[in-house]
């Protein structure tokens, strides 16, 4: 049989076209994935750096070995009961914020602390709320965001209540790269 | 009739504009966040690090030299001091006495004998010392993709300079008394050593006597780190035996370091 081969420039230019769709449609789920989605956080042998550490919990890259804290902000209820924090890593180039109830703060089965990661011009914030009563020296920490992306810590407590998740109050300063 | 090929560009087309969609709004949704910070008035002068600015009343700073303190083998000194609307904040170089990350946790500013809150810390730079045996700076001002990180920086001596913020001080603190007290440090463990400084099963075995058959635990896990008596056990809801327990946890937890620095920060 002769088979007739010819080229139709139609279908040639819708190929084209669904090619390039297909390029963008696999860079937007990929970007996606890794702005907002939750991980699996076991921990992995290497570190994450810059934005591809953001959505993961510190200890997911071993991003929580050897963190600075580089702001803090004290919760008063009336009297100080905690503190929320910015915490920063060198290696991963990553901020996460976390709150601890200090000692002699809320009564034993108080509730509850939360803290959130507020990034000034990126989306999503991370935040994190308990879910169970509390005692003196427990914490909270959010997932971990990049550290050149300008972000500050927030955080609070409250001794009979939920607290909201984000919350954005006894917030710090933003921190970011040079100006 | 619409053939296999041309279905599967149609679905294909169909899943590009709902991602499309899903992207157009989160880019949307960032750049109206970007808009709302923007058009929001900051209640901090200080709010962005790390200018000490504000746009209706000009800081002031007075730069120290020579203000100088040590005890109990650390040395302190604070380099300057601004006033930033309501706050007066000081910039204080101290030394780290170990890898842990110390936090100045305790101080007072007094003014004219009158105490105003300590409300926490930004740190500007800092030199620290880890466990494993790396060494690190960190320069606030110039976070960048490079760290600087050298084995040459064991051989210096740690630090770090914060800037301390005290609360609602008299708009005209400069021309009264002013005495600086930092009275304590905290270290608080990292995220990854929290169960291992609690040390769940000392306390465990110390509060036998009290509390016989007491079984207690530690956890860390999705951001929630802390410590229970477990269900299972006797005292599982016994306040006092709760009582004791955050006591212990509190103490095995926060490193703390005590002590008197003061400074007269009174204008010449």
């Amino acid at each position: 049989m002769n088979h007739k081969f010819t080229i139709n420039p139609q279908k040639t230019k819708a190929n084209i076209v669904v090619s390039v769709l297909m390029i963008i449609l696999l860079f937007s789920i990929s970007s996606q994935t890794l702005s907002g989605m939750a991980m699996d956080n076991s921990r992995k042998l290497s570190y994450c750096t810059g934005s591809a550490c953001n959505g993961c919990l510190p200890g997911y890259w071993g991003c929580d070995v050897n963190p600075t804290t580089v702001s803090s902000r004290y919760i008063l209820l009336p009297t100080n009961v905690g503190y929320t924090e910015l915490r920063y890593q060198t290696n991963c180039k990553a901020f996460w914020s976390r709150t601890t109830l200090s000692i002699g703060g809320l009564s034993v089965g108080g509730c509850c602390i939360g803290a959130t990661l507020d990034r000034q011009f990126q989306t999503p914030d991370y935040s994190v709320a308990s879910g169970s009563p509390l005692s003196s020296g427990l914490s909270v920490y959010t997932y971990i965001g990049n550290s050149l992306d300008s972000s500050r810590t927030c955080g609070t407590a409250d001794a009979n209540n939920p607290v909201p998740a984000p919350v954005y109050t006894n917030c710090g300063i933003f921190m970011t790269k040079s100006n | 009739m619409k053939t296999t090929k041309q279905r599967i560009v149609s679905i294909l087309l169909y899943a590009l504009v709902i991602v499309g969609m899903a992207f157009l709004l989160n880019f949307l949704m960032g750049s109206l966040k970007a808009e709302v910070l923007k058009a929001q008035p900051l209640n901090d002068p200080e709010e962005t690090f790390p200018a000490i600015s504000t746009s209706e009343q000009e800081p002031q700073t007075v730069q120290f030299n020579n203000k100088i303190t040590e005890y109990d083998g650390l040395t302190m000194e604070v380099l300057s001091m601004t006033s930033s609307g309501n706050d007066a904040i000081v910039e204080v170089l101290w030394e780290l006495k170990d890898s842990r990350d110390w936090k100045i946790n305790n101080a007072v500013l007094e003014i004219d004998s009158q105490a105003y809150s300590y409300g926490g810390f930004d740190l500007v730079e800092g030199l620290f010392h880890y466990s494993d045996g790396t060494a690190c700076k960190i320069d606030m001002q110039q976070l960048s993709e490079e760290g600087n990180c050298a084995s040459e920086f064991r051989q210096e001596t740690p630090y770090r300079i914060d800037r301390l913020i005290f609360e609602n001080v008299p708009g005209d603190f400069w021309s009264r008394s002013i005495q600086l007290r930092i009275l304590g440090m905290v270290a608080f463990p990292s995220e990854s050593e929290y169960c291992k400084v609690l040390n769940i099963e000392h306390i465990q075995n110390t509060m036998q006597d009290e509390f016989p058959g007491v079984e207690l635990e530690c956890f860390q896990e999705d951001g929630l780190q802390g410590y229970a008596i477990k269900e299972s056990s006797p005292y599982a809801k016994d306040e006092k035996a709760l009582a004791v327990l955050s006591d212990h946890a509190g103490k095995a937890l926060f490193g703390n370091m005590a002590g008197i620095w003061k400074f007269d920060l009174t204008a010449d």
